[in-house]
């Protein structure tokens, strides 16, 4: 995950499945928040990416409960 | 070994042995009591945790001991993350990182500090040269002089400096003046 991020793109919405995916085999829930994060910093300047992506994953998210850092109010200093 | 400065100390479960560093002489002692603000020295052959936009979910996870509180939770994780609520989401997350993405990427004051302590050094170089002009200078030769630049440039007229395009040639010779 890691690497992806090292990488000039912002994963596609597969792929992020996958990840959270991989963070639930793991019982990581930090991690599938902290993934969510990181895709929405790669986007930059350009905010219309991450909630296209959001509104992508929607089915994933409720089917493994992952909340979003927006709904945590994580997204707020 | 690398001195850094936690803000919030967070023990590790090899913290038997620390080498401090004191003023004069590297001692190694052994350390059980960790206070807050304290330089530690940070074992870098082990996997480290660090905040990093580049690098979300680092080597290690940011809390290495855990309550009881903690391991119930991370218990309850174990089971569909449905049923924790946000506030038990929140706190995995905090166990887990120390820093989220925003907090990591706020910008700090710190170049108000950098710019006045700039200014400041130039000012205080400002008072510096006003006391040498004041005390340190000889006097200015005499070639400074209105009188001695005048008669200067009436030799350099006479002398057609650059007659074409430079000096002489602004100078009006019918007239006596600068065109």
């Amino acid at each position: 995950m890691n690497t992806l991020i090292g990488y000039d793109l912002v994963p596609e919405a597969k792929i992020v499945d996958s990840a959270l995916r991989a963070c639930r085999r793991l019982n990581d829930l930090a991690s599938a928040i902290r993934n969510l994060e990181a895709v929405k910093d790669k986007a930059g300047p350009h905010k219309e990416i991450y909630p296209y992506l959001i509104q992508e994953l929607q089915p994933t998210l409720s089917e493994l409960g992952i909340s979003t850092p927006e709904q945590l109010g994580m997204d707020k200093l | 070994m690398y001195q850094i400065r936690r803000p919030q100390a967070e023990v590790t479960s090899n913290q038997q042995m620390a080498l401090t560093h004191h003023e004069n002489s590297l001692v190694p002692h052994v350390s059980l009591s960790i206070h807050p603000e304290v330089s530690e020295a940070v074992d870098m052959s082990k996997p480290m945790y660090w905040d990093r936009r580049e690098i979300p979910l680092p080597d290690k996870r940011y809390k290495d001991i855990l309550t009881p509180a903690d391991k119930s939770l991370k218990e309850k994780e174990k089971g569909p993350w449905g049923q924790l609520s946000n506030e038990e989401k929140l706190a995995l997350y905090r166990l887990s990182f120390c820093q989220t993405y925003p907090e990591m990427n706020q910008s700090s004051s710190e170049w108000k500090t950098v710019l006045a302590g700039v200014l400041y050094c130039i000012g205080l170089t400002g008072l510096v040269i006003i006391w040498q002009t004041a005390y340190v200078y000889p006097p200015t030769p005499r070639t400074f002089d209105a009188e001695w630049q005048a008669k200067q440039v009436k030799r350099m007229l006479d002398m057609r400096v650059s007659p074409i395009e430079g000096f002489a040639a602004q100078w009006d010779y019918e007239k006596g003046q600068w065109k």
